[in-house]
C-alpha cells in the first residue's frame, strides 16, 4: 500500500503499527470512510467553494482590464503571435464600454451590468498567466494545475484534503450542461480515490445519474432495502472482523439518503419568487445558467465542498475568435445569474465563508486583424469574491494593451495556490504518493497571493 | 520505524515557517541540498578542509581537526550550526557569504530532530547543479552574426528527394551561394549534387556528394577570404569509403591548378587521403613559388565512420601550422608541413568551393548537412557554443571536452552508503525450508517458514464450493456454471491434489482463461480504443494488440518472447515473415498506444515518449523512469542520461498518428499504420482495391492505406539518431547528445545497436537475459498478485526503493528463478501456485493471527476480494443468461470518412454490448462509465494493482441503473420459466453458486409473497434476483 500524504493518516497508521490490531481496525474504520471531515492545515476563511469555469476563454480587455490605449492606438501594428506562429497584427479596441462601478470605482464593461454593482465584492486578478494556449490543455491547467497529463482535480484535492460536511451528498459536484474540452478529466480524482471525483449533474430532467428510484412504490422500496440489507448482513455476519463488507452494506444506506436529498437540494419549491426571479428562474426551468447558480448555492449550503459551474462546455462558448460581439450573449446569459448568486449568498450570511472563484482557460488577443480575438495565455483575467477576500479591488497589472502581465504576475499556480489558502490547506503540504513520488495540485510551484488576503 | 517516529517532530513554529515534519523528503529537499551547494566543495569527498567532511552523519559526528561538528538534537552545542550563525567571525560559515536565514534555520531544525540521515541513499553518483554543457551558439547568434560568410543548410529547403541541387542558397544574408557548375570551374566536368530528405546524418535532410559533385562560388558571390586571412569552416557530414589514391576533395577556397601548370596554383585544400581510413589532409601553400605542399593526413579517420561535426580554424600565418582541427569538439592531431603561405589574393573571384573541381581532382564521396564559414578563427567558447548547437541540432555526441564537463559537484553518498538495493542485486534461488511431511509444495514450505517466525497459525482449507468458485473467478473470470460446480464438488474430495490439478488444467484450456489473465496485462499496457489526444480519436486497429495479448495468454507464450514481440515483434517478423507475421506486427501496439497530445501530427511528442519509457520502466522494470526526464531520478538511480538514452530508442521508432484535430480541419489522413502483411503482399491488396469509388477512395486515403490492406497501430522502424537531452525536461533547452542505451546501472555492459537499427530488440534482449536482476521478478510479482490479491512487492509497478519491501525475498527469488527454469511459463506458474496449499486456505479471519498480522501479509489465511468491474458485469450478464462469449470483431466505429471530430467535438461514443467486459471499447478523455465507476484500469498510464473502492454511486447505479435493471428483469425471466420448486435454488446457483439455507429460503418466499400481493409475481422475482446480484455475496470471493 502506498501511503497518502494526509499526516492524519500517517500519524494513524505509525500508531496503529505501534499498537497493533485494534489501532488498525479504526483506522481502517476511517480509511473505508475517507469523507469524514479532516482539519485543515490553518483555520480556513472559506469553508465551501464556488468555482464558475466559463468555457472558450473570456476576453480581459472586453471585461474587467480596461485598455483606453487600445482605442487611442487602434490600428498600430504589434508583434502577435498566435499558435503557430508570429505575425504582424493590428491592436483592435474593446467594442465595450467602461464604466467605474460600485465605490471602490472598479472598472468593469458593459457586458457585466448586475454583476459590477457588485464590484465592491470582486477581486480582479489581472495578471493571470497559463502555459499553452490551447483550449484543451488550458482547461486542462485550471482544472488540475497540469497542462498535459491528466492528474486530480481541485474539486477532488480538496475533498481529499477537507472531506465533505454532508455524507448524503458527494463533496465535489460539477453541474455541467455540455462536456469541456478535455471532457471529464478536468474533474477526475484521476490517482485520487475514487470517492473523490466530481459527480457530474447535467442540468435537466435527470440531473444525477441512476439517482430515480427504479422502483417507485414506496413500500415495495422499503422491501427491497430490507432483503438487501438482510442478504448483505447474513454475509458479513459470517464473517466477523472484515470490516469491508459492514462499509459496502452502509454505502447503500447513504445511497438511499442521497436519493431522498439530492432532489430536495435540487428542488426549489422552497424558494421565494423573490429569489427566483432574481436568478432568472422561470417556472418550470431546470437547466439554464440561472437555474446552475440557484442550485450551485443551495448545493454549497447544505454541505457540498466544492461546486462547480462549468458554462457552455466545448463548442458555442465564449471562445470569440470571429466577433467579439459574441460575447454578448454569452455575457447576458451568466451575468445576472451570478450577481443574484453573490447577492444571495450576502443575505444569507454565506458570502463571508464561502469562496467565488470566476475563472476561464486563458484571455484573448488585444490584437486581431478581424472583429474577434484570438486565444491569449500571456495574460488573462480570473475574480475571487467572497471568503473575506479583499473586495473592490485590483491584483497584478499588464501593459497598456493588456499583453503581457507587467507587475504581480499570477500564474494558475498562484491562483490554485490561494483558493487552497483560503480553504484552510497549504498547497505544499497536501500531497499524495503516486507512483513513487508525492504529487500535489500545485507541482513544484505555486504562491499565494498574500495581498488580497484580508 | 526510525522514520515513524521522526515524522513527529516537527520543526519549531519560531523559525517562522509553516509546520514542516522533518523526515524523509525534508531532508532530501532542505537540507542536503544545503549542504551540497555550501559546504561539499571544502569539506567533501575531494577536498577535506580542516579534516572534515559534511556529506555523511558519520563523518559530521566524526568531526575535523576540532573535534565533533554535530551534536544530534542539541543544535546550540553543535560547532555545525555555531558556525554557519556566524557568531565567532574566525570560525564563520560558509567563508564567503552567510547561508539564506531559511537554511539556516532548517539546518538547525535538522539538529534539533536528532540530525537524521536517511541511512539508505542508493544513489551512487548524485549529479548537481545544472548540466554546464556550453550555451549552443547559432551561427546567425549576435556573437556570430557578423563574421559569417556561408551558411548552407540542407534542412528547411524547398528541395525534393532526389532533386539535384543546382544552386545551394547561402543563409547567411550575404548571397554567398554555391552552383553546381562553378564546382567543376571552367572544366565543366561537375554534376550537382542529390538532395536526399533522409540522409546519412542520423535521417536529417542533407545534400549527397559523389566523386564528380562539385559546389562552387563565382566573383559575385565568393566570399571575401584571401590570402592568409583567418576563417572558421565547419562541417555537419558523414564521408563514405572512397577507393583508392589520390586524396578525395572535401572543400576549398581558390583555384586548384595540376602540376603541370604550376605557375597557375593558388589555393587552400582540404582533401581526404582514403589510404589508412581517410584522414584529413591539408593541401596549399601554392604561393607565387608555385611549390604545391601537401601536408600529411592528420586526426581520426573519417571514412564510413558516424556523422562528424569538422571544425577546422586558420590563423594568420603559414598553412600547416596554423590552422588547427576538430572531430566532434575533440581536437586533433596537428599537421606536419613547412611554413607556405597560401596565396589566394590572385584569383578572389573563385571563392569558396565544395567537392571536385578539376576532372584530375575527384570528390569525395558523402552526405552534408550544413556548412557553416565565419571570416575569423573563433575563441574555444565560441567555437564550442557552436559545436554544442550542432549536437543537438544533428543528434552528433560531442565526445570532447564540452561534454566532459557535465556533472561539476559529485556527491558520494555516505561512507554507510550501500550501494546495494535488493531489486538490483541478481536473483540467486535460495534452498528451499525445510517443512513438515504434506508440504511438498515449495511456496508452501517459504509461507510456513514466514508463519513460524511470526508465530502464526494458520487457517484451514477453505471448503470444497468456495475453492471452486474463488478458481474459477480467478482463472476465467467468470462463475462457474452450476453443472461445472455439481460436477467439480462431487470429483474433490479436501486436499484430492490429482483432482485439483485436473481442474486447474481444464480451466488453463478455457478459452474464457486469456480473456482473463490477458486483461491483467493489458491494465499495465493501459490499453484503450483511442489516442488521447484533444479529440480523441478513435483506434480500430487497437483491438489487434488487444487480440494479440489475450491469444498470446491462452497460448502460454513464454514471457521472453511475450516481452520482445511487443517491443521488437515488427523487426522479428520482418526477419522471418513466414512466421506470425501479423501477430508479431500487432504485438509493438504495447508501444504503439502510447498517450498522444493537442492537435496536430506528433505533437507534444516528448510527452508520448514520456509515457513510452515510463510504461516500458514500470511494465517490464518496476521502475518509475520518468523522474529522470527533468532530473536524475531522487530516489532511484536512473539518471537522465538513462532516460534519454531509452529516448533515443523510441525516438528512433516510426510511431503512428491516429489522428486528431488537425485530421478533420486540415484534411490530413492518418500516418504510419503497420499492414499486417509483408510489403510484396500489400502491393498484392492494393491491386485488389476497388477503382473509382469515390467513398472507398476517400476512406483509404483517411487511412492511409488502401481499405483492402489490413493494418495494425503498431511501430516501424524510424531513422536510427541519437537523443538530446531536454535540459529540465523542456524540449527547447537541448542539452547534450546522449547516445542510445539502457540503464547504464542496471546494465553490465553497454547494449550494441547496429547502424540502422532503433535498438528496441537489443533492449528487449537485455531485458530477457539471463541475469537481469528485475524482468522475471517483476512478472512473477504480477501473477501472484492475480492470484493473492496482492503482491510479494505490494507496489508491483515500482521495485525502487520508494516501492513496497517484498514480504517474502527467498520466495520471490526462488518463484523467479523456477520461473527462468520453466521456460517463462506463465501457466507453470499458475498451476505452481494455485496447488499450493497456501493459495486453498479459508478466508476466515483468527484474532490472535489477526494481532500480530493485520495485514495477513503472511498469508496465514487467504485475503477476501471484491470481484473486479470486468467479473462484476461478466457475472451479472452470466448470471441473466445474456453474456456473449464469442470475440467481436470490430467496434461500431462511425466510418472513417465520417470522421470529423475536433476538440470541440471530441469523440465520446460508448458502445453497449453483450460481449466480455475485456472487449467493451474504451476511451481516454472519458472514463468507460462502468468501469469507473468500480474501479476499472487508468487508460491513460500503466496500471499495476487496481483500487477497490466502496462509494455510493456504486450503490445507486446497482440499484436504479437501466442497465442492472435490465440484467435483473432476464435474470428473473429465465427462473420464471422453471417449475416454481426450482425457481429459487437456480437463482441461488447462478448468483451465488450454492443452495439457499431453510432460512433464506424461508425469507426469500415471505419476500416474494409480500412483493408480489403488491406488484405481482414477475417484479417480485426481478427485485429478488437484483438484490442478488447487487449483494455482498455476488461481489464477493472467499
Amino acid at each position: 500500500m502506498e501511503l497518502s500524504g494526509r499526516t492524519m493518516d500517517r500519524r494513524q497508521l505509525g500508531i496503529a503499527s505501534l499498537l497493533g490490531y485494534g489501532w488498525t481496525r479504526r483506522m481502517m474504520a476511517a480509511d473505508l470512510r475517507p469523507l469524514t471531515p479532516v482539519a485543515p492545515h490553518h483555520p480556513p476563511k472559506a469553508n465551501r467553494l464556488i468555482k464558475i469555469f466559463l468555457t472558450g476563454g473570456f476576453s480581459h480587455v472586453d471585461t474587467f482590464d480596461t485598455k483606453p490605449a487600445l482605442a487611442r492606438d487602434k490600428g498600430k501594428i504589434v508583434d502577435g503571435f498566435n499558435l503557430r506562429g508570429v505575425a504582424k497584427v493590428p491592436l483592435l479596441p474593446s467594442p465595450f464600454k467602461f464604466t467605474p462601478r460600485g465605490q471602490s470605482g472598479l472598472m468593469v464593461s458593459e457586458l457585466f451590468p448586475h454583476l459590477g454593482a457588485h464590484a465592491d465584492d470582486l477581486c480582479v486578478i489581472r495578471s493571470m498567466k497559463t502555459d499553452i494556449v490551447e483550449h484543451f490543455q488550458a482547461s486542462l491547467a485550471m482544472h488540475t494545475g497540469s497542462a498535459t497529463i491528466p492528474l486530480p482535480s481541485m474539486g477532488a484535492w480538496l475533498s481529499y484534503g477537507l472531506g465533505t460536511q454532508n455524507s448524503n451528498l458527494p463533496s465535489y459536484v460539477v453541474l455541467c450542461e455540455h462536456l469541456p474540452y478535455g471532457g471529464s478529466q478536468v474533474w477526475d480524482s484521476n490517482f485520487l480515490p475514487p470517492v473523490h471525483q466530481g459527480v457530474r449533474v447535467v442540468p435537466g430532467a435527470d440531473p444525477i445519474p441512476n439517482l430515480k428510484p427504479v422502483v417507485q412504490d414506496t413500500t415495495l422500496r422499503a422491501l427491497e432495502a430490507g432483503l438487501l440489507d438482510d442478504l448483505n448482513q447474513r454475509f458479513s455476519g459470517a464473517r466477523p472482523g472484515d470490516l469491508v463488507l459492514p462499509a459496502r452494506t452502509e454505502s447503500f444506506r447513504t445511497a438511499r439518503g442521497m436519493m431522498e436529498i439530492a432532489p430536495k437540494v435540487l428542488d426549489f419549491s422552497a424558494e421565494s419568487a423573490e429569489t427566483l426571479d432574481a436568478y432568472g428562474v422561470k417556472p418550470g426551468d431546470n437547466g439554464s445558467f440561472a437555474w446552475q447558480c440557484l442550485a450551485a448555492r443551495r448545493l454549497a449550503e447544505n454541505g457540498v465542498r466544492t461546486v462547480e459551474i462549468i458554462d457552455s462546455g466545448a463548442s458555442n462558448n465564449w471562445d470569440a475568435h470571429g466577433n467579439m460581439e459574441e460575447h454578448r450573449p454569452k455575457a447576458k446569459r451568466a451575468d445576472k445569474p451570478l450577481a443574484a448568486l453573490l447577492s444571495d449568498l450576502k443575505r444569507r450570511g454565506m458570502l463571508a465563508d464561502t469562496l467565488v472563484a470566476i475563472c476561464t482557460e486563458f484571455g484573448r488577443t488585444p490584437f486581431d486583424a478581424g472583429l474577434g480575438r484570438n486565444h491569449w495565455h500571456r495574460a488573462f483575467t480570473c475574480l475571487l469574491a467572497g471568503a473575506e477576500v479583499k473586495g473592490g479591488t485590483t491584483y497584478g497589472v499588464t501593459d497598456e494593451y493588456g499583453i503581457d502581465v507587467v507587475e504581480n504576475p499570477c500564474h494558475v499556480h498562484d491562483y490554485h495556490a490561494t483558493i487552497l489558502h483560503l480553504m484552510g490547506i497549504d498547497h505544499e503540504r497536501l500531497t499524495y504518493r503516486h507512483a513513487g513520488r508525492d504529487y500535489r495540485l500545485t507541482d513544484v510551484a505555486g504562491n499565494v497571493v498574500k495581498s488580497i488576503l484580508a | 520505524m526510525t522514520w515513524l517516529l521522526l515524522s513527529f517532530l516537527v520543526l519549531p513554529a519560531a523559525t517562522g515557517s509553516p509546520v514542516t515534519p522533518i523526515d524523509h523528503s525534508f531532508f532530501e529537499s532542505r537540507v542536503r541540498p544545503t549542504l551540497i551547494q555550501h559546504c561539499f566543495e571544502c569539506h567533501g569527498q575531494k577536498n577535506t578542509r580542516g579534516g572534515l567532511r559534511v556529506d555523511s552523519r558519520e563523518a559530521l559526528l566524526k568531526g575535523g581537526d576540532s573535534g565533533p561538528a554535530l551534536v544530534p538534537g542539541k543544535a546550540s552545542e553543535s560547532p555545525l550550526i555555531q558556525a554557519i550563525h556566524r557568531t565567532d567571525p574566525k570560525r564563520a560559515m560558509p567563508p564567503k557569504a552567510a547561508l539564506p536565514s531559511q537554511a539556516v534555520a532548517y539546518l538547525e531544525a535538522w539538529v534539533n530532530a536528532g540530525a537524521p540521515w536517511p541511512a539508505y541513499e542508493p544513489v551512487r553518483v548524485r549529479k548537481t547543479g545544472a548540466a554546464p554543457l556550453a550555451n549552443p551558439l547559432a551561427p546567425n547568434s549576435e556573437t556570430l552574426a557578423p563574421a559569417l560568410q556561408v551558411w548552407l543548410k540542407a534542412d528547411g529547403t524547398p528541395w525534393k528527394n532526389g532533386q539535384p541541387v543546382q544552386l545551394w542558397e547561402d543563409s547567411s544574408g550575404r548571397g554567398h551561394d554555391l552552383v553546381a557548375t562553378a564546382g567543376a570551374r571552367n572544366d565543366g566536368t561537375g554534376t550537382p549534387g542529390i538532395f536526399v530528405a533522409k540522409s546519412d546524418i542520423a535521417g536529417f535532410p542533407a545534400v549527397r556528394f559523389g566523386p564528380t559533385t562539385g559546389l562552387g562560388g563565382n566573383a559575385a558571390t565568393a566570399p571575401a577570404i584571401l590570402g592568409d586571412a583567418e576563417f572558421t569552416l565547419v562541417l555537419v557530414t558523414r564521408v563514405r569509403g572512397t577507393q583508392g589514391p589520390p586524396d578525395a576533395l572535401l572543400a576549398g577556397f581558390g583555384e586548384p591548378s595540376g602540376p603541370v601548370n604550376p605557375g597557375k596554383a593558388r589555393c587552400a585544400i582540404i582533401g581526404i587521403n582514403p589510404i589508412g581510413g581517410g584522414k584529413l589532409v591539408l593541401v596549399g601553400g601554392f604561393g607565387n613559388d608555385a611549390a604545391p605542399t601537401r601536408h600529411a593526413g592528420a586526426g581520426a579517420p573519417l571514412l564510413d565512420g558516424p556523422p562528424v561535426i569538422l571544425t577546422l580554424t586558420r590563423a594568420k600565418g603559414p598553412l600547416a601550422a596554423s590552422a588547427q582541427f576538430w572531430i566532434n569538439g575533440i581536437p586533433q592531431e596537428a599537421w606536419q608541413g613547412n611554413a607556405a603561405v597560401p596565396d589566394l589574393a590572385r584569383r578572389p573571384d573563385l571563392g569558396f568551393f565544395m567537392g571536385h573541381a578539376r576532372p584530375w581532382l575527384r570528390g569525395f564521396d558523402g552526405d552534408v548537412a550544413e556548412v557553416i564559414l565565419l571570416n575569423r578563427q573563433l575563441a574555444a567558447e565560441e567555437r564550442q557554443g557552436l559545436e554544442a548547437h550542432l549536437s543537438a541540432k544533428y543528434r552528433i555526441p560531442l565526445t570532447g571536452p564540452v561534454a566532459q564537463k557535465s556533472g561539476e559537484k559529485t556527491e558520494i553518498g555516505d561512507p554507510a552508503f550501500q550501494p546495494k538495493h535488493w531489486a538490483f542485486e541478481p536473483v540467486r534461488k535460495p534452498p528451499i525450508p525445510d517443512g513438515p511431511a504434506g508440504l511438498e509444495n515449495p511456496i508452501d514450505r517459504f509461507i510456513a517458514a514466514g508463519w513460524k517466525s511470526k508465530g502464526l497459525q494458520p487457517v484451514m482449507q477453505a471448503d470444497t464450493r468456495a475453492l471452486i468458485r474463488r478458481l474459477h473467478f480467478d482463472l476465467t473470470g467468470l462463475p462457474p456454471t452450476p453443472g461445472e460446480m455439481e460436477h467439480a464438488l462431487a470429483a474433490l474430495t479436501p486436499w484430492n491434489d490429482r483432482e485439483w490439478a485436473a481442474l486447474i488444467d481444464r480451466l488453463l484450456q478455457s478459452l474464457r482463461y486469456g480473456e482473463r489473465w490477458g486483461r491483467h496485462w493489458l491494465d499495465v499496457a493501459r490499453y484503450a480504443d483511442t489516442a488521447g489526444d484533444n479529440a480523441d480519436y478513435p483506434v480500430p486497429e487497437a483491438r489487434r494488440y488487444r487480440d494479440y495479448v489475450i491469444d498470446a495468454f491462452q497460448r502460454d507464450m513464454p514471457y521472453d518472447q511475450f516481452l520482445r514481440e511487443q517491443l521488437a515483434g515488427d523487426i522479428m517478423a520482418a526477419k522471418n515473415p513466414a512466421d506470425r507475421y501479423a501477430e508479431k506486427v500487432a504485438a509493438t501496439g504495447f508501444l504503439a498506444l502510447s498517450r498522444r497530445y493537442a492537435t496536430g501530427p506528433y505533437e507534444f511528442w516528448h510527452l508520448t515518449l514520456e509515457d513510452t519509457i515510463d510504461t516500458v520502466g514500470q511494465a517490464f522494470l518496476g521502475l518509475t523512469l520518468k523522474c529522470a526526464r527533468c532530473h536524475d531520478h531522487k530516489f532511484d538511480p536512473p539518471t537522465q542520461n538513462d532516460y534519454y538514452a531509452l529516448y533515443g530508442i523510441f525516438e528512433s521508432t516510426q510511431f503512428p498518428w491516429a489522428g486528431a484535430e488537425e485530421f478533420q480541419s486540415m484534411k490530413k489522413p492518418r500516418e504510419h499504420f503497420v499492414p499486417l502483411v509483408p510489403a510484396d503482399q500489400v502491393a498484392l491488396l492494393t491491386a485488389n482495391q476497388p477503382k473509382g469509388d469515390k467513398m472507398v477512395n476517400e476512406a483509404s486515403r483517411r487511412r492511409g492505406f488502401p481499405t483492402t490492406v489490413p493494418l495494425a497501430y503498431a511501430v516501424q522502424e524510424g531513422t536510427p539518431r541519437p537523443a538530446v537531452l531536454q535540459r529540465a525536461g523542456e524540449p527547447d533547452k537541448p542539452g547534450q547528445v546522449i547516445d542510445r542505451g539502457v540503464p547504464a546501472f542496471l546494465a553490465k555492459s553497454a547494449i550494441h545497436i547496429p547502424a540502422g537499427e532503433s535498438g528496441r530488440m537489443q533492449l528487449a534482449e537485455w531485458l530477457v537475459t539471463r541475469d537481469h536482476p528485475l524482468t522475471a521478478r517483476v512478472m512473477v510479482n504480477r501473477i501472484w498478485q492475480h492470484h493473492f490479491g496482492k503482491g510479494l512487492v505490494a507496489t508491483p509497478n515500482n521495485f525502487g526503493t520508494r516501492g513496497a519491501p517484498p514480504s517474502h525475498p527467498e520466495l520471490l527469488d526462488w518463484l523467479s528463478a523456477s520461473f527462468r527454469e520453466n521456460g517463462w511459463s506463465i501457466k507453470a506458474m499458475h498451476r505452481l501456485i494455485l496447488t499450493s496449499k497456501t493459495w486453498r486456505l479459508a478466508s476466515g479471519g483468527n484474532p490472535l493471527n489477526a494481532a500480530i498480522d493485520p495485514d495477513n501479509t503472511f498469508l496465514w489465511r487467504h485475503q477476501r476480494q471484491r470481484l473486479d468491474a470486468e467479473a462484476i458485469r461478466d457475472a451479472m450478464l452470466a448470471a441473466s443468461g445474456r453474456l456473449d462469449l464469442n470475440r467481436p470483431g470490430e467496434h461500431p466505429f462511425p466510418p472513417i470518412t465520417a470522421w470529423g471530430y475536433s476538440q470541440h467535438v471530441q469523440f465520446k461514443d460508448f458502445y453497449p454490448s453483450l460481449h466480455r467486459s475485456v472487449y467493451l471499447m474504451t476511451t481516454r478523455l472519458q472514463r468507460h462509465p462502468f468501469l469507473a465507476l468500480f474501479d476499472g484500469p487508468d487508460t491513460n498510464a500503466t496500471t499495476g494493482s487496481r483500487t477497490s473502492s466502496i462509494v455510493p454511486a456504486q450503490a445507486l447505479y446497482l440499484m436504479n441503473s437501466p442497465e442492472v435493471k435490465t440484467e435483473a428483469e432476464a435474470f428473473a425471466g429465465r427462473v420464471l420459466l422453471l417449475p416454481a420448486p426450482e425457481r429459487l435454488k437456480t437463482a441461488y446457483s447462478l448468483a451465488y453458486q450454492r443452495q439457499p439455507t431453510g432460512e433464506e429460503s424461508s425469507g426469500a418466499e415471505s419476500f416474494l409473497k409480500n412483493y408480489a400481493e403488491r406488484a405481482g409475481e414477475k417484479a417480485a422475482w426481478t427485485s429478488l434476483c437484483r438484490n442478488l446480484l447487487i449483494s455482498n455475496e455476488f461481489f464477493h470471493l472467499d
